[in-house]
């Protein structure tokens, strides 16, 4: 972060008031300056100090004559500064992204086993696919259209839901003390094996 | 037409362009993209289409407005050569970490960008459109005493106990404190410049105060700032602090004469 982020709007105005001061500051504005921000009395007088002992001397005409199109080390790290800043910048107003809809967020755990039936499928199963736990590119389109009808919800916001990251739910429970990472997702055929499905519920699940 | 400026004088009057730099700055944005860049890169300052930097610093702001990432890509870089050179002549190679403090000027600077628009101050570069080179020399002097404050140690040499009598400033070093600067008196200027630099920090500041500010060194209106007051000592400390002063800057005098 640089030292223009943090210094107070009023002192840096004052630091310009003396810097556009005649030849150098003297006891007098210093004093005025010092009347009306006691706060950077301390920081202004440094600051008139370093001014005048720097303006000792010099022309106003200052050179600024670049002898070179070449980019030096120096430019290309403060190039590197600029767009480092900028990307933080952008980011900082970029609107966060809203998380999709989870259309099983508002099933009671009765429609949640009504679900599982109509799908041929067992709570656990379920529970993967409100968790997001399974991915969605790894879904046929029938199978997506089937949940989109048992849950009725349009078919965009059941892809939406599959494919965003893997949530775990405020009120989920663990053993452990360190609240658990949501792990990696599964592929749809490894959640239909993995979930204590029997055989005739795999077999029409996969078939969808 | 250039944007107005937001940012305010202390006087409450908004910040203003030279006119000089309003009418290159309305002259420029009129021209097409190419030759906005050909006339940026232009380096010799008597050509009659060298753009002044705070033009630049226009230029680069209207590209960050606009999020145009090709266009400031290309004039910072100007800028920045142009902003190092001065650099390279003001900030002193004695200094240990020289080069590091330009790197950090040029880095601070450079976000200045970044940043435009945006946080507690977001009309800061108004300054360095309207006033670039104090705008420059400010955020240098800012940088270089950060820096130096985290880094330089200075060894000074003691000196003799008779120079803790009272010594006064010559007149033929005193007269340089308070002259205009004319073409003769510019190098022996430069040279006590360097003299005053190179004093230990509690007489420096006690000089600039008395000699440069013109502060007095104390009195007796409990009110009124001194040199004593600013630097929370006693008058006497003051005196001793520029009569040592003045025995180390004796040097300077006999190099002049």
């Amino acid at each position: 972060m640089s030292y223009t982020d943090v210094e107070p709007t009023s002192l840096s105005d004052a630091k310009y008031h003396l810097a556009l001061s005649q030849s150098s500051p003297d006891a007098e504005l210093l004093d005025k300056l010092v009347r009306r921000f006691p706060e950077h009395a301390a920081a202004l007088t440094e600051f008139a100090i370093a001014l005048a002992l720097d303006s000792f001397g010099q022309s106003n005409d200052d050179t600024f004559a670049a002898t070179s199109t070449e980019t030096s080390a120096a430019v290309a790290k403060a190039m590197s500064r600029f767009h480092n800043r900028l990307y933080a910048e952008r980011k900082a107003l970029a609107p966060v992204a809203e998380s999709p809809i989870n259309p099983f967020a508002s099933m009671p755990r009765s429609e949640l086993r009504a679900f599982a039936r109509n799908m041929k499928a067992n709570l656990p199963f379920v529970m993967k696919l409100r968790d997001r736990q399974i991915s969605e590119d790894t879904m046929s389109m029938g199978f997506k259209r089937r949940v989109t009808e048992e849950l009725k919800v349009p078919l965009d916001v059941v892809i939406a839901h599959f494919a965003a990251q893997p949530e775990m739910r405020a009120d989920a429970r663990f053993k452990s003390q360190d609240k658990p990472e949501v792990s990696t997702k599964q592929s749809l055929e490894d959640a239909i094996r993995g979930s204590g499905l029997t055989a005739e519920q795999q077999e029409f699940l996969l078939k969808l | 037409m250039a944007l107005p400026l937001k940012k305010r004088y202390l006087d409450g009057r908004n910040y203003f362009r030279p006119p000089a730099i309003e009418a290159a700055t309305d002259e420029v944005l009129e021209q097409d993209g190419e030759t906005v860049i050909r006339r940026a890169a232009i380096q010799e300052r008597t050509s009659p289409e060298y753009l002044p930097s705070e033009c630049l610093v226009h230029l680069i702001r209207n590209a960050r407005r606009l999020d145009d990432e090709a266009t400031m890509s290309l004039l910072i870089p100007i800028l920045l050569r142009r902003c190092e050179s001065n650099l390279r002549s003001r900030v002193s190679s004695e200094l240990p970490n020289a080069e590091s403090i330009r790197e950090e000027i040029l880095g601070q600077f450079s976000e200045l960008f970044a940043a435009d628009g945006a946080g507690a101050n977001p009309h800061q570069l108004d300054f360095f459109e309207a006033h670039f080179n104090k705008a420059f020399q400010t955020l240098r002097i800012d940088i270089v005493r950060r820096e130096e404050r985290k880094t330089v140690k200075h060894k000074y040499v003691p000196l003799p106990d008779e120079s803790q009598d009272e010594s006064d400033f010559d007149e033929t070093v005193l007269k340089y404190f308070t002259v205009e600067p004319d073409q003769e008196s510019k190098l022996v200027l430069k040279q006590l410049g360097k003299a005053l630099n190179a004093l230990p920090p509690d007489e420096k500041e006690a000089v600039v105060l008395c000699h440069i500010l013109e502060y007095d060194v104390e009195s007796e209106d409990p009110e009124k700032r001194t040199a004593a007051t600013i630097c929370k000592v006693t008058g006497r400390t003051i005196r001793n602090r520029l009569s040592r002063a003045a025995v180390r800057l004796s040097s300077f005098k006999e190099r002049i004469q």
